[in-house]
């Protein structure tokens, strides 16, 4: 029976001990905060720094009364840290309520209190920590210098063997497809990487080489890489004879990291790993430029575990060879002290012959977009806004925004730069651009209007009454490189979220749906005074747009019902956009009995080669049986070259089956076959099982 | 009797529920870790204006789902082998899951909100702010799919 099954299923699903006792602390030290630090002088020089910012910034929402602890939701900019101490004392709750706090265990769970609640005798007191207040801190200079920058640290393994290695020796001129990516001059990683003579593929932990030799394709190796087959897939980047692996949830002592693995693919049939560099975190993204790897974990902290005389508890660890060290005090990029973060966003810059880490940079906090290009890394997070803060004539706002950071790459050197805010939530990294020095933004911001007020008698704490959350509505903001609003349009597709989003130089598309797809484009050329030049309304939606050739657009996405929205089959779209003010839907096939793609919510599981004229994608209807569906754009319309059956699992075949040519095959692997096609006839010539 | 709780009390009882909201949301694990937490945390900004328990817990499932909307889009989540297997969920019912979390989010979200907690379409309806005449197509839809995907296995109404 379904409904028991299910019961059973989701009865059996609990958050882990470790992030239920972390989510604990946050929880216990936002409330001791809430109660606690309103009132000092600390707490009301941050408020007058953020005020500041909030100004500069150019947010709407200035604080009428700031003395009074409110304040608005501004984002701060970040100062770097000077010491493992001031950091800690960020952290660390005891340091920063000022008072004994007492550590108790409750089944299991471990908690900061100070006061031991009603039901008492569920309480086991563990501990009573005995800070005080003052000297608290000393003696951690000499932590923080001796602690090594681990960039620093040379890898003798890895330059013996660089001497060796000949990049580019076998560099192949054959024509093949690459790894989807957004930015010109900035690879993306994936789980499929080729060269042309070589297919590369990561499956778990798992390392299968192919040489791509049409039907006399084989299997030259597969490795078994260091740990399980985790329940996270991790990326590659190939470059030269080196492949570099980043494999995230490699796990010692509870604590995540991603590993950065370089092998030397000289040989494809027995690859040589050169080094093993392990960042702190839970993978995130990660992006090469030049020579350099940039990869962003997300890395959490144990509060309750943190030891003041051991930064390595409390900041994020880099591990070289085995050897684990906190990273330095001056990477470290801090909020002001009344945040209760206990999140980094890590920031490694790996070389990627050697995988030598050449800087790092650790910003307090989460990120969940990242956006790159040849110059600047953009990371976002979504901030819930509840309007709280907000002064007293404001009577609407944005429920949603997005915290934006900028950090500038140059030759594997990270420097972070500062902090701003566009309003409104974004989806993607398609969702952001740079160009010309400016960076920007489309967003989806839902309006919460008319909010009554309520005073409470004594401490007169600001009460807020949600009274109307407005309908949705995209819109699009330009930042300059201090991350200050320049220009922005408002307002726009009322009642309808943003799907997808291409900036191409001074114009941007973006479609917004509902129950139909408005296709708007924007002009750009005047940062200051963007304006919308056109809207094309088409049923459906698109979750991606690729630039294809000259004039056109390629949009892949949905089809649905003009009446009710409800979404139906896979869609393809030619937009012409030779005049940006009267974009057209030139084109459209409607992939029937196909309503599923991995390629609707990853950009690289879609295969878009305009040389080639060639349009891939996995698709499926009742996720049993899965094709991979190519087709080419005639310039009449959508002609299907080939629908071809894919073996393997079906719910890995779901997700990580990629498509790639190479001259005049075609490849298709999943995780288990590599299927070989003849690029005109597509008959199958050969079938590689691993 | 005027209704008291702290946000911890309030975890201690419904971090299951909302986690367990999360994950047919968002379908993975460190998603829903984050919205487990930002829940509490958005919660304690609320927690004095609570009325009685169904209000909690509305307003609970109210700030999961809204928490929930922004964030499902890092793409590598995406590649995760199917969270049965992540999640230790025995193999007996994790088809079932797996079926569910197949599924696009609105409708595993009402399949969620119907067969584990109970909702009604209208109740559904008022949480998802849509209404239940959407909610029952979307009912309707991913019962459809779960036949399909499901094959032998009923799926009652």
């Amino acid at each position: 029976m379904f409904d028991k099954k299910y019961k059973n299923a989701m009865d059996s699903i609990t958050p882990d001990n470790d992030t239920r006792e972390k989510i604990l602390d946050s929880i216990i030290l936002k409330e001791e905060l809430k109660k606690h630090t309103s009132f000092t002088p600390t707490w009301r020089i941050a408020v007058a720094c953020v005020a500041c910012v909030a100004l500069i910034l150019g947010i709407v929402f200035v604080p009428k009364d700031i003395f009074n602890g409110k304040t608005a939701n501004a984002p701060q900019t970040l100062s770097v840290s000077k010491s493992y101490g001031e950091i800690y004392k960020i952290i660390k709750p005891e340091e920063r309520f000022g008072y004994k706090v007492k550590k108790v265990i409750k089944r299991g769970v471990t908690l900061f209190t100070d006061k031991i609640a009603d039901d008492e005798e569920y309480y086991i007191i563990e501990e009573e920590s005995a800070i005080t207040n003052d000297g608290a801190l000393n003696g951690n200079a000499s932590i923080n210098n001796g602690a090594a920058r681990p960039g620093a640290t040379t890898n003798d393994n890895a330059a013996n063997v660089n001497g060796s290695a000949k990049p580019g020796a076998t560099t192949s001129d054959k024509n093949f497809s690459n790894t989807t990516e957004q930015v010109e001059g900035v690879s993306e990683a994936d789980i499929v990487k080729t060269d042309g003579e070589h297919i590369y593929y990561l499956s778990g932990n798992e390392l299968s080489i192919f040489k791509a030799e049409g039907e006399k394709s084989t299997l030259v190796s597969k490795s078994t890489l260091d740990g399980e087959k985790y329940d996270l897939y991790g990326d590659m980047f190939l470059k030269d004879n080196r492949l570099i692996l980043l494999q995230p949830n490699f796990t010692v002592d509870n604590t995540n990291y991603v590993s950065v693995v370089i092998y030397d693919v000289t040989n494809p049939g027995s690859p040589q790993k050169i080094s093993t560099t392990r960042q702190e975190g839970w993978y995130n993204s990660s992006r090469m430029v030049g020579d350099y790897i940039y990869l962003i974990s997300d890395c959490r902290i144990n509060i309750s575990e943190a030891k003041k005389d051991d930064p390595s508890t409390f900041v994020p660890v880099i591990g070289i060879n085995g050897i684990f060290e906190p990273v330095p005090a001056d990477s470290i990029y801090r909020y002001d002290q009344d945040s209760y973060e206990n999140r980094y966003t890590v920031i490694g810059a790996y070389n990627y012959k050697d995988g030598a880490m050449s800087d790092t940079a650790n910003l307090l906090g989460g990120t969940e977009n990242v956006y790159c290009s040849q110059g600047n890394i953009i990371l976002t997070k979504t901030e819930f806004n509840d309007g709280e803060d907000l002064p007293q004539d404001v009577d609407e706002f944005s429920q949603n925004n997005t915290t934006v950071s900028r950090l500038t790459i140059n030759k594997g050197q990270i420097e972070y730069k500062t902090t701003g805010s566009v309003e409104g939530v974004l989806e993607n990294q398609f969702y952001i651009d740079e160009h010309n020095g400016y960076f920007r933004f489309v967003t989806t911001v839902t309006t919460v209007k008319n909010i009554k007020r309520d005073f409470e008698n004594d401490d007169s704490e600001v009460v807020y009454i949600i009274e109307e959350v407005d309908d949705t509505t995209a819109r699009l903001t330009v930042l300059d490189s201090e991350l200050e609003k320049v220009g922005e349009i408002k307002d726009l597709a009322k009642g309808e979220r943003v799907y997808s989003v291409r900036f191409m130089g001074d114009t941007a598309y973006f479609v917004t749906f509902r129950q139909t797809d408005p296709l708007f484009s924007a002009d750009l050329s005047d940062p200051k005074n963007p304006k919308i030049l056109g809207e094309l309304k088409i049923p459906g939606f698109s979750e991606y747009m690729y630039p294809y050739g000259k004039g056109l657009l390629l949009g892949f996405g949905m089809d649905a019902d003009e009446k009710t929205g409800i979404t139906g089959d896979l869609k393809l779209s030619m937009f012409n956009i030779n005049d940006p003010k009267n974009v057209t839907e030139d084109d459209k096939t409607i992939i029937k009995d196909c309503s599923y793609s991995p390629a609707l919510s990853n950009h690289k599981a879609m295969l878009v080669h305009v040389g080639k004229n060639l349009i891939g994608f996995a698709a499926t209807e009742d996720y049993y049986n899965v094709k991979y569906m190519l087709y080419e754009y005639t310039g009449k319309g959508f002609n299907r070259k080939a629908e071809l059956d894919i073996k393997g699992d079906y719910k890995n075949a779901m997700v990580d089956v990629r498509g790639l040519f190479i001259e005049n095959q075609f490849y298709v692997i999943s995780n288990e076959a590599l299927q070989v096609f003849d690029i005109n006839t597509f008959k199958q010539i050969a079938n590689i099982n691993f | 009797m005027e209704y008291k709780i702290s946000a911890t009390q309030a975890f201690e009882k419904y971090s299951d529920m909302v986690y367990r909201l999360a994950i047919a949301r968002v379908k993975n694990k460190y998603d829903a870790d984050d919205i487990l937490q930002e829940v509490f945390l958005r919660f304690i900004k609320y927690k004095d204006k609570v009325g009685n328990e169904e209000h909690l817990k509305a307003l609970l499932i109210r700030i999961t789902i809204n928490c929930s909307k922004s964030l499902m889009t890092s793409s590598w989540f995406k590649r995760t082998e199917p969270l049965s297997e992540s999640l230790s969920v025995r193999d007996e019912y994790s088809d079932t899951l797996d079926a569910v979390l197949r599924l696009p989010q609105k409708y595993r979200t009402v399949i969620h909100m119907h067969y584990y907690m109970g909702y009604s379409v209208d109740e559904i309806a008022k949480f998802l702010k849509s209404k239940p005449s959407t909610v029952k197509s979307w009912l309707y839809r991913a019962r459809q799919k779960l036949k399909i995907d499901l094959k032998g296995d009923e799926v009652n109404v």
